[in-house]
């Protein structure tokens, strides 16, 4: 099914009596001290609102050059935004904005679709999408782990771990806490409700654990019997699950512990897991000299229970091509073109939806392969075969819209543009799952150049 | 009628009022000019409703030139977050009157609380409904607000007084009139479930014993994603609900999709926040005419 783009007008008249206004009374756009240093994006003027009925989401993806923002639901191109170098998309954790790691660092990128609460009601707002021109400078910027409200950014070149309020993301005068790890790593850190901060351990040559700190930065907690960490998730109660070569850490009431892979190579390097459920899925390989095992398995870690389990798919896939339902489904784009859906309570394969044609896993993880982003109950698939990007609907298995894309799409996010994508947790209880997306935290942790080497190791 | 402030502005609002001060005083923006004539009696309103009830009370003076009118609000914009321009924020203080909702428009609180003018209305109390500010869609708070805009034009124009009451008099007769034509349509309809899109609601459905039903997700230029659909049927499922209300006339896609899905229509009710823009030539009075034509039209009454 192929809808056709549905079109918003601008309120042209009124951005520009915005633009006069905004001379004089001193609300526009003011350069964040981190501004971009020439040869990065340049920053656009705050556009004029449109009030919208509901929430609108949106999805960003990255290709050879650059960004594009569609319209989550119409899929229609909103904007296009040059990117030097291998652009990497990340939610910034506020349902409005993403941060663009490229050279220089994180660059904003407002999707243009966000909610203001008022009393026991919301507004919803889109404007144009736009680069803002807030930098976080880094030298190699690595993942960006939203949970709970905080955003948190791991620069591989340096360790040094940046975290804020995901609401002050905009906000020049943002708290920030930071500190650097021991030494500089491809890593990764999470902050829980209560500031605990798990935070990957590792050099250059290799990465083997993580610690815990507490809200003012001392050791807890520590384990160093995770070769290869990669990848975090937190799943319900605010478990955290690390990815290893053999198994995964799981940090719970405050006690790391290992749960270990049925294979002696037996690679869990991406998680994805959900605020409401037990069950993290991971991805799972336990061939080392292949880009994917020829049979698809993908796991289930039961934090609960300590139970780590397998489930076989049609079709091989490699690890981002892997979402989560509402419900708490795994979805897996196959490299048989299938969306298989998995019941992670059941561990059963429920469906397999054809979505697009087949394809290889390559060897080198920046070429463009399929991904999966799940937002809203919908999977969304982008598909570098036939340049196209698609929406299925998870319960049903429905192909609800398929758009052209005039680029091969590589990195797909999205955005909820609604504020409860990452909710701050407001006690231990209360919290709301409602609508929420969930994506905040899967942020699959994939290993950039050092992939290759660990599987031919 | 005293100055009521709001406990908290926000930060922002506060900070924004004070750019904007500080623009004035710079000198930067040309001349902070009011409404109308110097001579005449300036009274600034913060919201549509409100200048509609001005308007109707003030009109003879409004048209002889002794009252100048100014809604903060432009036509069709946004009363929620409205930012006030330098002039504004300084047309507020030097006002004779200003008639505004604490707790709608934090600028606007934060202006007044800085700079408070001579004389206030803030109909506040009326919006008691929990956050719900929609007081203005319940004819009888109308008919308060009516009233003390009357009394307090004849505080700061004296030689107006017995045309505002003249006027607060007539206006008052359509309120009430309003009102009883609502009672009466809606009389057998009690206890049917109004589901709309944005829960503006509340104060018309409180009091003509209707249940309000808030829908998300669902814009009517926008034809839904079948997991929004979903959440629509399931919220509204087993409730002999026949409409949807929008605040727009719904795209011919959403129609469809909630006919197919849901087996209800789609209709129109208007808060009547925003009024004016394009092609809208019905004032409140109007507008609350046409509402009710919509909920006779779609919801599911008795007999």
């Amino acid at each position: 099914m192929h809808r056709p783009p549905l079109r918003r007008p601008l309120a042209l008249a009124a951005a520009l009596s915005l633009a006069l206004v905004a001379g004089c009374s001193s609300t526009g756009t003011t350069a964040s001290p981190e501004q971009a240093a020439s040869g990065t994006p340049t920053a656009t003027s705050t556009p004029e609102p449109t009030e919208a009925a509901a929430s609108q989401p949106r999805l960003a993806i990255t290709y050879d050059g650059g960004v594009q923002v569609l319209d989550a639901t119409s899929l229609e191109v909103l904007g296009d935004f040059p990117f030097d170098g291998f652009a990497r998309l990340n939610p910034a954790g506020d349902g409005r904005h993403l941060l663009v790691s490229a050279p220089g660092g994180w660059h904003s990128l407002d999707a243009g679709a966000w909610e203001q609460a008022h009393g026991d009601h919301s507004h919803y707002y889109t404007a144009e999408p736009r680069v803002t021109g807030t930098v976080f400078a880094a030298e190699e910027g690595g993942h960006v782990v939203a949970h709970a409200g905080r955003t948190v950014l791991f620069d591989d070149g340096t360790g040094q771990v940046v975290a804020f309020d995901s609401a002050d993301l905009e906000d020049p005068d943002r708290e920030t806490r930071e500190f650097r790890t021991p030494s500089a790593h491809h890593g990764v850190a999470v902050e829980l409700s209560d500031g605990r901060m798990v935070v990957s351990e590792g050099d250059e040559e290799s990465r083997n654990g993580i610690r815990v700190l507490d809200a003012d930065g001392n050791e807890i907690a520590a384990n160093d019997q995770c070769p290869n960490v990669h990848g975090e998730t937190v799943a319900a109660d605010e478990v955290v699950v690390i990815g290893c070569t053999d198994g995964v850490l799981v940090y719970r009431d405050g006690q790391i512990t290992k749960i270990d892979s049925p294979d002696e190579y037996g690679r869990i390097g991406n998680q994805w897991g959900l605020d409401d459920s037990p069950v993290v899925v991971g991805d799972y390989r336990s061939e080392q000299d292949t880009p994917a095992d020829a049979v698809g398995r993908i796991s289930l870690i039961d934090t609960a229970t300590g139970e780590l389990r397998l489930v076989e798919l049609p079709a091989s896939y490699w690890y981002r091509s892997i979402g989560r339902g509402e419900d708490g489904e795994a979805v897996v784009l196959g490299t048989d073109g299938q969306l298989h859906v998995v019941d992670t309570a059941t561990g059963t394969l429920v469906r397999s939806v054809p979505v697009m044609s087949a394809w290889e896993v390559e060897e080198d993880w920046q070429t463009p392969q399929p991904q999966v982003f799940t937002m809203e109950g919908t999977a969304y698939v982008s598909d570098p075969v036939d340049d196209k990007v698609h929406a299925v609907d998870i319960e049903t298995g429905e192909v609800w819209a398929s758009a052209d894309l005039s680029v091969t799409p590589n990195e797909l996010k999205g955005v909820t543009g609604s504020a409860d994508e990452n909710p701050a947790h407001d006690g231990e209880h209360g919290h709301d799952h409602a609508g929420e997306d969930h994506e905040g935290h899967d942020h699959e942790g994939e290993d950039h150049d050092h992939e290759g080497e660990q599987q031919r190791s | 009628m005293t100055v009521r402030t709001t406990a908290r502005p926000s930060r922002r609002a506060a900070l924004l009022a004070g750019a904007a001060l500080l623009a004035v005083s710079a000198g930067g923006c040309g001349a902070a000019g009011g409404p109308g004539g110097s001579d005449a009696t300036q009274v600034v309103a913060s919201s549509y409703p409100l200048a509609f009830v001005v308007e109707r009370v003030a009109a003879e003076r409004i048209g002889s030139g002794d009252v100048a009118l100014e809604n903060l609000v432009p036509p069709g914009a946004d009363s929620h977050d409205l930012e006030l321009s330098p002039q504004q924020v300084a047309g507020l203080g030097a006002a004779d009157l200003v008639v505004h909702l604490g707790g709608l428009q934090p600028a606007v609180d934060s202006a007044l609380e800085q700079d408070p003018p001579e004389h206030l209305v803030d109909t506040e109390r009326l919006a008691d409904l929990g956050a719900d500010p929609h007081f203005w869609l319940d004819p009888v708070r109308m008919v308060e607000v009516t009233r003390e805009v009357a009394e307090e034009l004849a505080h700061v124009d004296p030689d107006g007084a017995d045309s505002y009451a003249s006027a607060a008099a007539d206006l008052e007769e359509d309120l009430r009139a309003l009102d009883a034509e609502y009672a009466e349509a809606l009389a057998g309809c009690a206890g049917a479930t109004l589901v709309t899109s944005h829960e503006a609601f509340g104060y018309l459905a409180d009091r003509y014993g209707l249940e309000q039903l808030g829908i998300t997700g669902i814009d009517p230029h926008v034809e839904p994603s079948p997991a929004r659909l979903r959440e629509v049927v399931r919220t509204v499922s087993g409730r002999g609900v026949e409409t949807v209300f929008f605040e727009a006339a719904a795209g011919e896609g959403v129609a469809a999709a909630l006919a197919d899905d849901l087996g209800v229509r789609t209709g129109v009710l208007h808060p009547i926040e925003r009024v004016g823009g394009d092609a809208e030539d019905a004032d409140y009075l109007g507008l609350m005419e046409s509402n009710l034509a919509a909920l006779r039209d779609g919801l599911a009454c008795g007999a």
